[in-house]
């Protein structure tokens, strides 16, 4: 029987898709479900043969262990600071440069550059800007502006070594999520914001109460993006303080690769990771439910709850 | 009609293609669990003359494998020398392969017996014997016992030394002269403890001059606190010869004069973010004396001038010994060119003119002592004395996590966020919850 032309149409999707979808299955599903299943194991990679259930040990010593606790807090407080200022930051440099003010390529340019630089490398060249004896900071900070006392050790003192990775980190990520808001601010249709005018808005009030509330589906990316980019931070603490001093720059991606690749235990750091990825989907998800959509009925039973009388009712 | 079958047909086709290239890259053959009691040790008559080399990057900058792969293949027509540079020693890459019976080399450069216990422990590497290397110009006695120790695990030799460091303090002469510290003969006076060493740094820091860095980066914390701890105390362990110690008055003094080193300002923590800041700086000229592996007194040399730098012994290991290290080659026994290996290693990396540059041009010290009769450096008498004695790290399973422990907990403490009595506390709380077994059984 001749196969009708939705059914081939369909066959020829899966046929495309295909390779794609055997890609995702062993290089992503198979490792999800493998490291799944060692983290309900003790499993030693260099001295044990095969992996030996211990069911939920390793999720109930992961808040016992005082590292783990730290590296918990310290993704915490990276993500309290990081998240909202990566956001801001890149918005307000999104909508300054879509104004398109007198140099803006060349601020353009400054800003996607630090895009192309690798994170490695990144870490390497800011961990000499930060040195205490010789870096530049510190450097110019004396020689040029005469303020010796706002010079840190940097990278030697626990907050200010944090301090120093967000600074970092918001340096290196801003121009992505640039990038975003000004494909989002691109879609804004040029007639609300020509009828906002025509109506007397001003651009305070034509920012505020037109373009932030049509940039939602870009918080929406942006904002898993960014935390997705918080709570997986890895490259900047691991090259510029290794976690330290002490513990206070460790991260939890930088302890489950110590788990996993320097103490060989693959059952504890699969068990970190999808802590990790647990984390990432709540936040994900709060995110989401933040910025959803909101139909009229729910708009207006919030309003009758705060007390809001409307007009068109 | 025609032309939408054709479209249809070729997509087909390349999707197939493409499925086929992507389950063909990511399969193999049937894996097969090897365990080395029943891999048999291969002659050469199996290899396929292709001698593969892993090596880590830094040391195709200080040895001449260059010259090494073209005089072997010179002597072996038909043999064919590669050399893969890696960045570090990767336990987990090598351990996949040989456990499926693979290997991408005949020799494994890099490491020391703690890296090399997985490997021995799961039968995937050859152990050397009288029979197969220790024989001729290579018996035992002709190597420094401590060097071979590290690659020693239960009696069993695993690894051969290519190059050992020793931990000393490197000092900066003319810095040293300047301060007063100097014999008559321009030679340094050695600190004989840790009081007149703080003394030392005391007279050495000025303006623009750091009079002490202590290696505390993340690559050598542990072995600075052995060779200090062993200087001071004369070993390392508890009464059971087995623990380290982390307790006790010894530990406590050595600690609180790192402390006071830092606070008062004679001693920086740079090297907690940048493990190669103090060297950095000494080779810069800008630090008087740098506690590190003594190699570097040579390896300053080239910038500070070779009568410029010394080296002396950390206090108290010249009568108890410092505390030593390697890096080590080791052949897989899957490996089809174990014959040939071996002959390598005898013939080129553990001979005199390849072992010499790196000796004379970087301080890396060879593990044969005869390569040692005629060196010029005045200081290399005082730095293998204290070879001589140096004593070698532990081995325990979880030595990466004491590792970890005592790099946090040395910081924690320099830095101000915990006591001298937390940190012992802390430490030796620590060391009870590893596994202190060699990890063989």
């Amino acid at each position: 029987m001749k196969m009708g032309y939705r059914k081939k149409s369909m066959l020829a999707g899966y046929a495309f898709a295909a390779p794609g979808m055997i890609f995702a299955v062993l290089y992503m599903g198979y490792p999800l479900l493998r490291s799944f299943y060692l983290s309900f194991t003790n499993y030693n990679f260099a001295f044990d043969s095969q992996p030996a259930l211990c069911g939920l040990e390793n999720y109930i010593n992961m808040f016992k262990d005082s590292y783990f606790l730290d590296s918990f807090r310290n993704t915490a407080v990276f993500t309290l600071a990081f998240f909202p200022s990566l956001m801001i930051l890149s918005l307000i440099i999104a909508l300054l440069l879509d104004k398109g003010v007198k140099g803006s390529g060349i601020y353009r340019t400054c800003i996607f550059m630090s895009m192309v630089v690798p994170l490695s490398l990144t870490g390497i060249i800011f961990q000499w800007i930060f040195n205490n004896q010789y870096g530049l900071l510190n450097s110019v900070l004396t020689q040029i502006f005469g303020l010796k006392s706002w010079t840190h050790n940097w990278l030697g003192e626990g907050k200010w070594a944090m301090f120093s990775i967000i600074v970092v980190s918001l340096w290196k990520n801003m121009g992505m999520l640039v990038i975003f808001f000004m494909a989002g601010l691109a879609n804004i249709p040029d007639d609300i914001i020509e009828a906002a005018k025509i109506d007397g808005s001003n651009s305070i009030q034509t920012t505020f109460r037109i373009i932030l509330p049509n940039l939602k589906e870009s918080y929406i990316v942006c904002g898993v993006w960014a935390i997705i980019q918080s709570v997986k931070v890895f490259e900047q603490p691991f090259v510029m303080t290794n976690g330290g001093p002490g513990t206070s720059t460790l991260v939890l991606y930088q302890y489950t690769w110590q788990n996993a690749f320097k103490y060989y235990e693959m059952g504890y750091a699969s068990a970190i990771g999808y802590f990790m990825g647990i984390i990432i989907l709540i936040l994900s998800a709060i995110n989401m439910f933040a910025n959803r959509d909101k139909n009229v009925d729910e708009v207006k039973s919030k309003r009758k709850r705060k007390g809001v009388v409307s007009h068109a009712e | 009609m025609r032309k939408e079958s054709f479209r249809k047909m070729t997509a087909v086709a390349l999707a197939g293609v493409m499925t086929a290239a992507t389950l063909a890259g990511c399969g193999g053959s049937a894996k097969k669990e090897v365990k080395g009691g029943s891999a048999k040790t291969e002659s050469n008559a199996k290899g396929d003359n292709n001698l593969r080399v892993t090596v880590q990057a830094w040391m195709m900058g200080k040895y001449d494998f260059e010259g090494a792969k073209s005089s072997f293949e010179k002597n072996h027509p038909g043999v064919t020398v590669t050399y893969n540079q890696v960045d570090n020693v990767d336990v987990t890459t090598s351990m996949l392969e040989w456990s499926q019976g693979k290997t991408s080399c005949d020799i494994a450069i890099g490491g020391d017996r703690s890296q090399t216990v997985p490997y021995a422990s799961n039968d995937y590497i050859v152990e050397f014997t009288d029979d197969n290397f220790f024989n001729g110009d290579f018996t035992k006695d002709k190597f420094y016992d401590t060097f071979l120790e590290n690659g020693n695990i239960e009696g069993k030799q695993f690894m051969i030394p290519l190059l050992g460091e020793v931990v000393g303090i490197v000092c900066n002469i003319p810095m040293m002269k300047e301060a007063g510290l100097v014999d008559d003969k321009g030679e340094i006076i050695p600190a004989k403890d840790w009081n007149e060493l703080y003394e030392y740094a005391k007279k050495l820091t000025k303006d623009g001059q750091t009079g002490f860095g202590i290696d505390w980066g993340a690559n050598m914390m542990l072995y600075t606190y052995e060779a200090c701890l062993n200087g001071v105390a004369g070993t390392i362990f508890k009464d059971d010869d087995k623990t380290m110690d982390f307790t006790g008055d010894k530990v406590k003094g050595l600690m609180e004069t790192w402390k006071k080193l830092v606070d008062d300002g004679y001693t920086t923590t740079d090297v907690f973010a940048d493990m190669d800041a103090n060297r950095t700086q000494f080779k810069s000229g800008q630090l008087a004396m740098h506690l590190a592996p003594a190699s570097r007194w040579i390896e300053a040399g080239e910038n500070l001038g070779a009568e410029n730098v010394g080296v002396m012994p950390v206090p108290g290991t010249d009568e108890h010994g410092s505390l030593n290290y390697i890096h080590g080659m080791v052949i897989p026994k899957v490996s089809k060119n174990q014959d040939l290996a071996i002959q390598f290693m005898k013939e080129e990396l553990l001979k005199d003119s390849f072992q010499q540059g790196a000796i004379n041009g970087y301080g890396k010290m060879s593990p044969l002592k005869a390569h040692y009769d005629n060196l010029d450096n005045k200081y290399w008498p005082e730095v293998l004395k204290f070879t001589e004695n140096a004593i070698t790290a532990p081995l325990y399973k979880d030595t990466t996590k004491l590792d970890t422990y005592i790099q946090t907990e040395v910081q924690q403490y320099l830095t101000g966020a915990e006591s001298v009595d937390d940190f012992q506390t802390r430490m030796d709380e620590y060391i009870g919850k590893l596994d202190l077994s060699n990890g063989m059984s």
